[in-house]
């Protein structure tokens, strides 16, 4: 039963990361296109696409956010891990439980305070996009509830399958 | 404030990922008892904390890094490498380092660094009867120059942050990166006559130095095209990012034919990874850098450290004293991400040159990559060359105190950093 649970949850969280990541990686090379395009238009042609600055940046901020739900599945987070591996099972697993709920709390802030600043900003334009502030804005709730699903599906399958999706380097992989 | 530092300390001992450690205790910070809850500032600063054009260099640069790693390049920077310094006492030592300074040039990072040479050049060491854990120390030693020599992308999150121009970074770092490598070559070659270490090379032909630098050759232009159009002003370094990809792109499918479509959704897939790990810190940290402006930490900070002496000298050495231990135990992109915003302003009040404190910073956190017990780039080449984190702690040991003495050096000297970036008009 239990492993049935877990494979099923192992599942979800896998579904889930490649509906998010798909459109990142997509809006991943439309990023790279839209810089070299608009470096090409400024330097080879000599007409500055005055869309390309925002309109990377706003891809950019999607990516960085709403990509640290799957940093979170592959457990990129860069967390240390020396200390709490030390802890006698019981008290470790209270903090584990103590650290998924604070974690919970700022991703819950992150969605309904975001939704709340994306509705108010809404109102505002990019003056470069002529577009509403509303659609970059969002990336903050839709990140804080997309990394909020994983984290829930994380740490049942913490608790339920022991240390497996836990794995961290003590100083980051990417840089 | 008390209360905040003890809630930092233990979410992060509690194994809470950094970024939410950070995070939480800003939203801490924020709830107030009395008076309105400031919530609702939080999604402004998550925003605005990432809002910055040149911080898209760091995927770009990471992105362009993945491609050169995926159509083996590693394979034609050694034959270079070997050619040029294959047929000396230590060979294959030398051999590593001078990989090491090639690939800084093509990415801005020390771990992945350690990775793609350490695979390659520790089983190829152990071969020829070098001893692992040594093996591994000069791999992970060396790829800390890595970041010092651009592209760098802790120098574009540093430029980002503490809007000093990254084109300037770049240019002061050239100079330290190749002190810190021939620094650490001058520590083989003495140590290879001390210990005989062998003079055998790599099990197979060594090309001449022209056949292999026109093999390399490709490569090896990335970094001029990159360098070249931001120190000559053509670029900003988003956009020199950028071309860097599309150059790296139009090598690996049209010259060498060795990457396919599942590569390029690999690359951006880790791109996207990458990018999640590292935006959340900066986005959760502009959270926490707001409330501790507002608790004036900054300005207590520049009043206990212009208390202490109101030499730069003096200033510079504790805060070098400082960094290096903080780095031991934090990771680095967060240390320069939290304390950046903090030390950066009071070395330039202090009349330090903000591009030499960038260096310093830059060079100090990197050496904290190979400082146990928490070094990253030490993690990576024990698991690369299979070798005990206990023993290579111990072979690096000599190598930290060599790059201890280049960071010496930089922090006594600061023409060595600046020397270039002002006669390229950048500082």
């Amino acid at each position: 039963m239990k492993t049935r649970i877990v494979a099923g949850l192992w599942r979800i969280s896998k579904a889930v990361n490649i509906a998010v990541a798909v459109p990142l990686v997509a809006a991943g090379a439309l990023m790279v296109a839209v810089v070299v395009a608009g470096t090409v238009a400024r330097y080879v042609f000599n007409a500055p696409l005055i869309w390309s600055e925002a309109s990377a940046r706003y891809l950019m901020i999607w990516i960085g956010l709403v990509g640290a739900s799957v940093a979170l599945r592959h457990g990129d987070h860069i967390a240390i891990d020396a200390v709490r591996t030390r802890l006698p099972r019981v008290l470790r697993k209270v903090g584990d439980l103590a650290v998924a709920a604070a974690v919970a709390w700022f991703l819950w802030v992150m969605t309904v305070e975001g939704w709340a600043a994306a509705m108010r900003g809404g109102s505002q334009m990019s003056p470069a996009l002529g577009l509403s502030m509303f659609w970059p804005l969002a990336a903050v709730p839709v990140a804080g509830a997309l990394i909020l699903v994983q984290h829930v599906l994380h740490t049942a399958l913490r608790l339920l399958d022991g240390e497996q999706t836990g794995t961290h380097l003590p100083g980051g992989g990417a840089i | 404030m008390l209360l905040l530092l003890a809630a930092f300390a233990l979410l992060v001992l509690l194994g809470t990922p950094l970024a939410f450690s950070i995070g939480i205790v800003g939203l801490i910070a924020l709830t107030q008892p009395d008076g309105p809850s400031l919530l609702r500032l939080v999604p402004m600063r998550l925003f605005s904390g990432i809002d910055m054009f040149s911080l898209m260099a760091m995927p770009f640069f990471i992105l362009a890094g993945d491609i050169m790693n995926r159509i083996q390049i590693t394979d034609r920077l050694v034959d270079l490498a070997n050619a040029l310094v294959g047929r000396v006492r230590g060979a294959l030592a030398h051999v590593n380092i001078l990989v090491s300074v090639f690939f800084a040039g093509l990415t801005g990072a020390a771990v992945a660094d350690t990775a793609a040479i350490g695979r390659m050049m520790i089983p190829a060491m152990a071969d020829q009867g070098y001893r692992r854990p040594f093996a591994a120390a000069v791999t992970a030693a060396s790829s800390v120059i890595g970041p010092i020599i651009p592209p760098s992308i802790i120098m574009v999150i540093y430029g980002s942050l503490m809007q000093v121009s990254i084109a300037g970074l770049f240019a002061a770092g050239i100079v330290p990166g190749i002190l810190m490598s021939m620094a650490l070559m001058s520590y083989i070659a003495w140590r290879g006559r001390k210990e005989d270490l062998p003079i055998a090379t790599l099990d197979r032909d060594v090309p001449p130095v022209r056949v292999a630098l026109k093999r390399a050759i490709l490569p090896l232009m990335m970094p001029l095209i990159i360098l070249g159009g931001i120190l000559g002003g053509v670029f900003t370094p988003t956009e020199a990012a950028a071309v860097a990809v599309v150059y790296a792109l139009a090598v690996g499918v049209l010259v060498y034919r060795n990457f396919s479509l599942s590569d390029l959704w690999d690359v951006l897939y880790a791109m996207v990874r990458a990018s999640g790990a590292v935006f959340i810190i900066l986005a959760a940290a502009s959270i926490l850098g707001w409330v501790l402006a507002k608790e004036g930490v900054p300005r207590d900070l520049a009043n206990f450290l212009g208390g202490i002496s109101d030499s730069p000298l003096v200033f510079l050495l504790v805060v070098t004293g400082a960094l290096l231990l903080i780095g031991m135990f934090m990771e680095m992109t967060a240390v320069l991400i939290i304390l950046g915003p903090i030390l950066h302003p009071i070395a330039v009040s202090m009349g330090v040159d903000p591009l030499h404190f960038g260096i310093l910073m830059v060079v100090n956190l990197n050496i904290a990559l190979i400082t146990p017990p928490l070094g990253a780039c030490l993690f990576v080449a024990s698991s690369v060359g299979d070798v005990r984190f206990e023993d290579v702690a111990k072979a690096i040991l000599p190598f930290m105190l060599v790059e201890l003495a280049v960071l010496l050096l930089l922090v006594c000297f600061p023409a060595i950093s600046l020397t270039l970036p002002r006669l390229l008009g950048l500082g």
